[in-house]
């Protein structure tokens, strides 16, 4: 039995912090961006692996299960016309004039139409990986660069964390084609569903929660980068790779990134952190809206999509000190499935091509495909976030009323996560940041704030209170993340230093009253039932439906051998919805506390179970008879994956 | 330890060289290719043929695993009988009261590979067909074949018809015993493991009393596979025993891990105590153990919702191992999906890529997978897959196309496409070789290798083609009737390359062009071998027919089972 550490933070102050929420004053994300149906016919099974546009405007999806479809008139009305099938797990796809590359499983392939009737006739074997055959070794790409070459990234295995047991597991490769040669790009990747380039043309990966990885985020990568993961630096002393880390270079004793670069050197920042639980569990496509004005007044900004949460963040990314970094807002959520993949289409609209089959998406959906109109209504929102030495620029989308620019309508506070092997992290040194000042720049759409307790390797939320635009138009959204690797001009800023890694700022949890992890001594030594509960991969319990008699003494075993955290919690009643919206409410808290809010319909819980791992727990079951609903609390999860406890 | 043998490769006999220019003819050579028959099997002689109507194989035996080829022409009605009392049918391995797990479609004439594993009965246990493969494929798992007492010999009876026999060995045991591996490491298993099943009344936390309990039901089981066995959740007790041979005198230290009662013996004595209500815990204790047979017990009562019970051991060389019990680590071959999803074929070819698993996976041992399979189907077959990793052809079958229900349902291992009727098996080593004559060893690998791309023709069959260090290869598989027709060719090259029509415990060479392979049994017919000479490697782990072409050169053969 293995229990790893987990942590909290010291500032319990802060613990009470009120939950985010979305102050809509009457007007919703729909009013600026509509969301409408590409219609699917009912035969298809159009789980959205990749996505491009061909030349004359048909939309070209692969899915998962390998077919490749031709869509005409992607829309309400839209014509599907089958142009492959039976490739292995595709899950890219890009266009290049009418040829049409995929990344399969073990290669990528390019397709083509030679006899002109409609159906692939010709698959070329572009380049070809060796694969294990472990299930989690998924292909993402390829993406094409100005210069011709070819971008994809190599998934880790997983066998109760991340491995790289074939070669360049965990890089992102680059392909020459005219060379014939498959190149190590960069290293330190987990799960890189994702990844896009910015207007500038630099390479963003998206990153997946999971071990080593803290939260989702975004990474600049360059040539020779290390974004992380250790698994992958298995294969860089192998010939062509530009990374001289070594895997036993990388430890859990840095206590954060921020510290394993201080001390290596060679160990790439995320540009920005997107804090689990509150924008995105699971991050995905990156897209960067080159539509100049047509999607919106968010052009040259990139979109970041989340399969778990169907929902599109927006980034506003700026260097400081020669690299990216910047924030993260809510854009527009309510997405049917899991949404993997986004692509612009001719017409302006943002598509989102969906699935969910194995990690439930708040959606709802199986798989769908969707598009997002700007309605040509200017929501008033941050349009970006600045970092200066002594505070932040913020921006808006609009000029701002001056008679609400005050420091109490800003709050700000701080905190970091983990580097560890652990599955994911806590948010850590949570630590509060003064308004001095607030100050509206003579272009009337910039707020100048000037904080106290500046300090690079912090990720900065950033919560407002009732401003208004100029107009009297109330936000849209009220809320984003800041992720200062670095102060302009340099320095170490004013806050406290480096009190993750002395220690100072976590502490290891203990059981909580609702979660007794020692057998009463009253029991004398028995127990009346004992219960097991095992999670499956997919978001489930395998066990739904447990019968308990009214008022045993219960010690139940929770199990977790899928390939992320999760929790039990039982409920007080039919009120695992409850529960669940409670713990999303959480926010940052949330992991530091498992998950658990702290709410009379909560009865008893498991702490948050790592991977291959286990928690007991003694209770007694409730004396009265009826139904007990118990969820998982991990954000995402509690709509699939819950049961019911019968008490009889 | 295969390549250390390659290195000592030693010539034996001479080459009968082909001096015509005749694309039939061909050139046998003998190789030393370090292959050893198993040598737990003893090869059982067989009277010349005819076969006279009644064949005594063995006289009286117990327990057995018996391997055999045999042929049966179109009229064959034969059985083979087990102590001379349960028949397994011949051509059809029909046994009176089962139903084979998958339907089995013969072609006379050509050899067929049994491999069946039978337990005899005993005076309180019946007699039980404990595995019976065709071909690889399993047809029957662990069947009681009936209640009676038999002991008599092992019996080819031919009622109609004529059955050839051939390659005929046995083993007297029913599974893998103990062994000592070539390094020295105590590998443990017990070969059958009885068992009885307790149903229990709820809240039963314990059961002490085995001794005068009824069991439910009773059986063989080779592993202690409780989620195979039990009828419910929870509420019932196991109780297994068996035979546990130890391969050397020393001590062994065992463990074992539980969420429920487990109580482990070992000549009666309570060797591990995991007894009673508790949560997932585990423990352990050393013993030393006399080399020989020894009894072993396990009580296992679920009287929890988790259904686990590992046991592991160390041996005195310090190599660990489970006995009997599964690991968990998704790497063992299962029976497959119980809800299979059939992937149906249409009037086009569907050309699936996916993990399989090859060589074909016996139950509850290690499977291997080839990762870049090609899976092409058309109507009801013959469907076949090519590793295009090695260009080899791997397998194939008619029927139903394959079960996708570990790719497409869910996410997770073994994520392995499995054809959904028997397959014939082919060797799985490269198609094509550069070899430095005609009596070099084939290789098992290729690392220069590589899928170029492959070309569908308008009704959509495919066409693949292949590098290898400088030569352009190509290759064509076409469904007929009677099995696969297949085009080879070297379409361009510095020097000759070898390529490879069968591998096959033997091959024998009917007429000019004409072959009969058996182990797998086909036939195979050469219909045009341009610029290409037909050798026959034997070796003693079985024959190799290649052709070394030039380049330009193009083979067309057919393949019919
Ligand atoms: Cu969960």
């Amino acid at each position: 039995m293995k229990f790893l550490p987990r942590f909290r933070p010291l500032c319990f102050l802060l613990l009470s912090l009120a939950a985010l929420s979305l102050p809509l004053n009457g007007q919703s994300e729909a009013d600026y961006y509509q969301l409408e149906q590409v219609s699917i016919p009912t035969f298809i099974e159009l789980e959205v692996g990749g996505m491009d546009f061909l030349p004359d405007g048909r939309l070209v999806v692969c899915t998962r299960r390998g077919e490749v479809w031709l869509i005409s008139n992607p829309g309400p009305d839209a014509a599907y016309s089958l142009f492959a099938r039976g490739l292995h797990e595709p899950l890219g796809l890009s266009c290049r004039g009418e040829d049409i590359y995929v990344a399969q499983r073990g290669e990528v392939t390019l397709l083509r139409d030679r006899n002109q009737d409609g159906r692939a006739d010709y698959f070329e074997t572009v380049y070809d990986l060796p694969l294990t055959g472990n299930y989690h070794e998924y292909h993402y790409g390829p993406m094409f660069l100005p210069d011709g070459t070819m971008m994809t990234t190599l998934n880790l295995g997983w066998e109760g964390k991340g491995v790289s047991n074939s070669k360049w597991r965990g890089w992102m490769m680059q392909y020459d084609p005219d060379e014939k040669e498959l190149l190590p790009f960069a290293v330190g990747l987990r799960s890189p569903a994702g990844f896009g380039t910015n207007a500038e043309g630099d390479i963003f990966v998206a990153e997946n929660q999971g071990d080593w990885i803290g939260s989702g985020r975004i990474t600049h990568l360059k040539r020779g980068d290390f974004a992380g993961h250790p698994a992958g630096l298995r294969w860089a002393d192998q010939p062509g790779s530009p990374v001289k880390l070594r895997e036993e270079d990388i430890h859990d004793d840095f206590k954060t990134m921020y510290a394993a670069r201080a001390a290596l050197g060679n160990v790439k920042l995320p540009a920005v952190w997107f804090p689990h639980g509150i924008l995105g569990i699971s991050t995905a496509a990156i897209i960067t809206d080159r539509t100049e004005g047509a999607f919106g007044p968010f052009a040259g900004q990139l979109f970041v999509s989340d399969q778990g949460q169907s929902k599109i963040m927006r980034v506003s990314l700026e260097k400081v000190d020669g690299e990216y970094q910047g924030a993260v807002f809510p854009f527009r959520e309510g997405f049917s499935s899991g949404l993997l993949r986004l692509e612009y289409g001719s017409d302006n609209a943002l598509y989102a091509g969906q699935t969910a089959r194995g990690w439930a998406a708040t959606g709802g959906e199986e798989f769908a495909l969707e598009r997002l109109r700007w309605t040509g209504e200017v929501p008033f929102e941050m349009y970006a976030i600045t970092a200066r030495k002594d505070g932040f620029d913020v921006t808006f989308t609009e000029a701002v009323a001056l008679e609400t620019v005050k420091p109490s309508n800003f709050t700000l506070q701080n905190f970091t996560y983990l580097y560890h092997h652990n599955y994911g992290s806590p948010v850590v040194d949570i630590q509060p940041n003064a308004i001095i000042d607030t100050e509206l720049l003579p272009d009337g759409k910039t707020v100048r704030l000037t904080v106290e307790g500046m300090r690079p390797g912090y990720i900065f939320e950033v919560k407002l209170g009732g401003l208004r635009s100029a107009a009297g138009k109330a936000l849209l959204h009220d809320f984003g993340y800041y992720t200062l690797n670095a102060l302009p001009g340099g320095g170490a800023g004013d806050g406290a230093q480096d009190a993750v890694a002395a220690g100072a700022a976590v502490t290891a949890p203990g059981a909580s009253p609702k979660r007794p992890t020692t057998m009463p001594a009253a029991w004398g030594g028995q127990v009346d039932e004992d219960l097991a509960l095992e999670t499956e991969p997919g978001m489930k319990y395998k066990q739904t439906y447990i019968t308990v008699k009214a008022g045993a003494k219960v010690r139940l075993t929770f199990r977790n051998p899928d390939d992320m955290q999760h929790n039990f919690i039982l409920t007080s009643g039919k009120m695992g919805d409850k529960v669940g919206r409670a713990a999303a409410d959480l926010g940052l808290q949330g992991l530091a506390r498992d998950y658990v809010p702290d709410i009379e319909e909560v009865l008893v819980h498991t702490a948050l179970v790592e991977p291959e791992s286990e928690d007991v727990i003694y209770f007694e079951a409730p004396t009265k008879k009826g139904l007990y609903e118990f969820v998982c609390t991990v954000p995402g999860h509690y709509q699939t994956m819950r049961g019911v406890l019968v008490v009889e | 330890m295969i390549a250390m043998r390659k290195l000592t490769y030693v010539l034996l006999l001479l080459t009968i060289c082909a001096c015509s220019s005749d694309p039939l003819d061909l050139s046998v050579v003998e190789i030393e290719d370090g292959q050893v028959e198993a040598v737990e099997f003893t090869a059982i002689d067989l009277p010349e043929a005819p076969l006279p109507k009644r064949t005594e194989l063995l006289g009286t035996h117990e327990d057995l695993t018996l391997r055999f080829a045999f042929r049966a022409s179109a009229d064959a009605k034969a059985s083979v009988r087990l102590n001379n009392a349960y028949a397994i049918g011949l051509p059809g391995l029909e046994v009176e009261g089962l139903t084979p797990l998958r339907e089995v479609r013969l072609s006379p004439g050509v050899w067929q590979e049994v491999e069946l594993v039978y337990q005899a009965a005993a005076s309180s246990t019946p007699a039980l067909l404990s595995a019976l493969y065709l071909n690889g494929n399993l047809l029957y798992y662990q069947e009681a074949l009936g209640t009676g007492y038999a002991n008599g010999p092992l019996i080819l009876s031919t009622e109609a018809g004529t059955v050839d026999l051939a390659d005929v060995s046995s083993s007297p045991r029913a599974g893998q015993s103990s062994y000592l591996s070539d390094e020295g490491e105590e590998v443990l298993n017990i070969p059958q493991l009885r068992y009885a099943y307790y149903d229990l009344e709820e809240g039963i936390s314990d059961v002490r009393n085995f001794g005068v309990l009824t069991p439910d039901k009773e059986g063989f089981h080779p592993v202690i596979d409780l989620n195979y066995l039990r009828e419910k959740p929870r509420d019932y007790a196991l109780r297994f025993s068996g035979d546990l041979e130890i391969p050397r005198r020393g001590e062994y230290r065992f463990w074992t891990f539980s969420p429920a009662s487990a109580r482990m013996y070992i000549d009666d004595i309570l060797v591990l105590d995991n007894g009673g209500k508790h949560g997932g815990r585990s423990v352990a204790d050393s013993l030393v153990l006399s080399e020989g047979t020894h009894s072993f017990r396990l009580d296992y009562v679920q009287n929890t919702g988790w259904n686990r019970v590992e046991i592991g051991y160390r041996g005195p060389s310090g190599a660990e191992g489970r006995l009997n019990t599964l690991s968990g680590n998704g790497k063992v071959a299962t029976p497959g999906a119980t809800t299979p999803n059939e992937l149906a074929t249409d009037d086009y070819p569907y050309l699936l890529r996916s993990f399989v698993y090859f060589p074909a996976p016996r139950m509850y041992a290690t499977a291997r997978k080839r990762t870049h399979a090609m899976n092409v189907g058309e109507g009801d077959g013959p469907h076949y897959t090519v590793d295009l990793k090695s260009g080899a052809l791997l397998q194939a079958w008619r029927g139903k196309f394959v079960d996708i229900h570990d790719m497409w349902d869910g996410r997770g291992e073994p994520q392995v496409a499995r054809p959904l009727a028997p397959a014939l098996y082919f060797d799985g080593s490269p198609q094509w070789a550069l070899l430095e004559d005609d009596r070099s060893l084939w290789p098992d690998s290729l690392t220069n290798f590589h899928h170029q791309r492959h070309e569908l023709n308008d009704g959509g069959r495919p066409t693949f083609f292949y590098e290898l260090a400088g030569h352009e290869l190509k290759d064509r598989i076409t469904p007929t009737s009677g099995g696969l027709d297949r085009q080879l060719e070297h379409l361009s090259g510095d020097r000759d390359i070898y390529t490879q029509i069968a591998f096959a415990r033997s091959i024998t060479e009917t007429s000019p062009g004409n072959f009969s392979l058996r182990g797998p049994g086909a036939t195979i017919s050469i219909l045009e071998n341009l610029e290409g000479e037909l050798i026959l490697q034997r070796g003693s782990a079985g024959d190799r027919l290649l052709s070394k072409m030039g380049p330009g050169g193009s083979l067309q053969y057919s393949i019919q089972w």
